[in-house]
């Protein structure tokens, strides 16, 4: 499942196609919540493109990207406002930190990173909703949400995978 | 080396740690600001969402359908395990219904019973019947009571409706009653319309014969049989039977009881101290003629039992 490094197209389009990346999978997310099993505990797949982009791209996400797609998936779920963002900033640099490192390492150590990744942001979820709400939530929800996020990583990297095709198609197009 | 300055430049271009630090603390102050409530945040919020909708719908349309075929999925599965319950819960209220069934008529039989007139002077012991002679041999009946409840060979057994039959075997705890239909029963009547005196013989079928029947008796259909009370074991005024077959060969009663459907009885005892022997019971019954002191005599009396001639002078 090893994911080649390709040549960065313009960085403009780039962003672009990651924008366009994140705001669907942000969307398949909320469509997610359809399903009985995910009602309200949908799996933060926006938040695991998010990670692989920032340890498999050569180009790095752009803030921008982070905090509009964050604030959309925010209005559209009625989060507060800054909450998906924040989580989207920190597994960002949580990835940034760490890419270097898991560049030479096995994928199962990178799910293993992926799923310490998570634990993190479960917990910042999990203070945000305490500090909101300032009431204690029902941790189980919590846990499977991020659990099952943890499980679909290899698809997420099946999409990402979708993701550097398309970057790749753009750029022999040019 | 060279990969990691790149690395490193492409790091500043896009933002280092303090950059990220600072963006989140600026989520985190969104967050707050957002609790605060303010109304052009909140018309914002409202405007994109709105703007946004649509773009969601058309992305939930196949999720949703999905989720609707996975929800019927599983609809069939817990449908199948309702039905299951279902069935289990109807068999159920089978058992029960079936279950209030017997105990209403449990309950209006004995009802029944509690209404009923024992005659003057005897004893009325209820019983359950707990087993039915299916043989066509002998129409006996066994009954949950027995010596225990003071019954005694010959008592009347009958219900609300009339008379069922009488008690032959006595144990402790339980009683055999012939029934009235049985061959060997037979049971002194009257017609309840002429009070012409008779017998009823069962014949092992659900008809009693009507025997010893007088020959100036006018018998109608229809016409009530009760006890006579004659030979003192069974009371007077049982009802019996109605007559409801009238040939030259034979009149036919059919039984006041359904005894095809007896479930509760009441035995009719006489109390021990004015309790009649059994065993002797034809020699108690029995009374001679009288005899002929020549006390009477019936010279002067004219075959309409009028006094005729010096008889009736002398009167005068």
């Amino acid at each position: 499942m090893a994911i080649n490094s390709i040549a960065s197209p313009p960085t403009l389009q780039h962003q672009c196609v990651n924008f366009a990346l994140m705001f669907i999978v942000a969307f398949v997310e909320i469509a997610l919540a359809y399903f009985p099993l995910f009602f309200g505990v949908s799996p933060k797949l926006l938040i695991a493109i998010v990670f692989l982009i920032a340890i498999y791209d050569e180009e790095q996400n752009h803030f921008i990207n982070l905090i509009g797609v964050g604030l959309i998936y925010d209005m559209m779920q009625s989060a507060p406002l800054g909450y998906t963002s924040g989580a989207m900033i920190l597994v960002n640099l949580f990835g940034i930190l760490s890419r270097h490192r898991l560049k030479s390492v096995q994928q199962s150590l990178i799910w293993l990173e992926y799923a310490a990744m998570m634990v993190v942001v479960m917990i910042y979820s999990w203070i945000c909703i305490v500090v909101i709400n300032q009431s204690f939530p029902a941790i189980m929800p919590l846990v499977f949400q991020y659990s099952v996020t943890v499980l679909l990583f290899p698809v997420m990297i099946g999409i990402y995978k979708l993701e550097l095709s398309l970057l790749e198609l753009i750029r022999r197009l040019k | 080396m060279p990969n990691i300055a790149t690395e490193r430049k492409k790091g500043r271009r896009s933002g280092g740690l303090l950059t990220h630090l600072i963006i989140f603390f600026v989520c985190v102050v969104l967050m707050m600001a957002g609790k605060a409530d303010i109304s052009a945040m909140n018309s914002v919020r409202s405007m994109v969402a709105g703007f946004f909708t649509p773009l969601a719908e058309a992305v939930s349309v196949p999720f949703r359908a999905l989720g609707i075929m996975i929800d019927g999925i599983e609809n069939v599965a817990q449908l199948r395990e309702e039905n299951n319950q279902l069935k289990e819960d109807v068999q159920k209220l089978r058992r029960w219904e079936n279950e209030v069934a017997v105990l209403l008529a449990e309950n209006r039989q004995l009802r029944a019973l509690s209404k009923f007139p024992v005659p003057e002077g005897m004893n009325a012991v209820s019983a359950r019947v707990i087993a039915i002679n299916a043989d066509s041999f002998a129409h006996v009946v066994m009954i949950d009571a027995g010596a225990k409840d003071g019954i005694k060979k010959g008592d009347a057994v009958t219900t609300m409706d009339g008379l069922v039959g009488m008690v032959v075997e006595v144990g402790e705890f339980y009683a055999q009653v012939l029934l009235i239909t049985d061959l060997n029963a037979m049971i002194p009547v009257i017609l309840s319309g002429t009070s012409w005196p008779a017998v009823t013989a069962g014949v092992n079928a659900s008809l009693l014969d009507l025997r010893f029947v007088p020959v100036q008796a006018e018998i109608k259909q229809g016409e009530l049989v009760q006890t006579s009370g004659h030979g003192g074991l069974i009371p007077a005024g049982l009802p019996v039977g109605k007559v409801v077959q009238i040939t030259d060969q034979r009149i036919r009663v059919k039984p006041v009881v359904d005894l095809q459907r007896l479930s509760f009885v009441t035995v009719l005892s006489w109390p021990k101290e004015n309790d009649m022997p059994r065993d002797d019971i034809f020699e108690q019954s029995y009374s001679p003629l009288p005899e002929d002191t020549n006390s009477f005599s019936l010279e002067g009396i004219n075959a309409f039992g009028q006094k005729v001639g010096d008889a009736a002078e002398g009167e005068q």
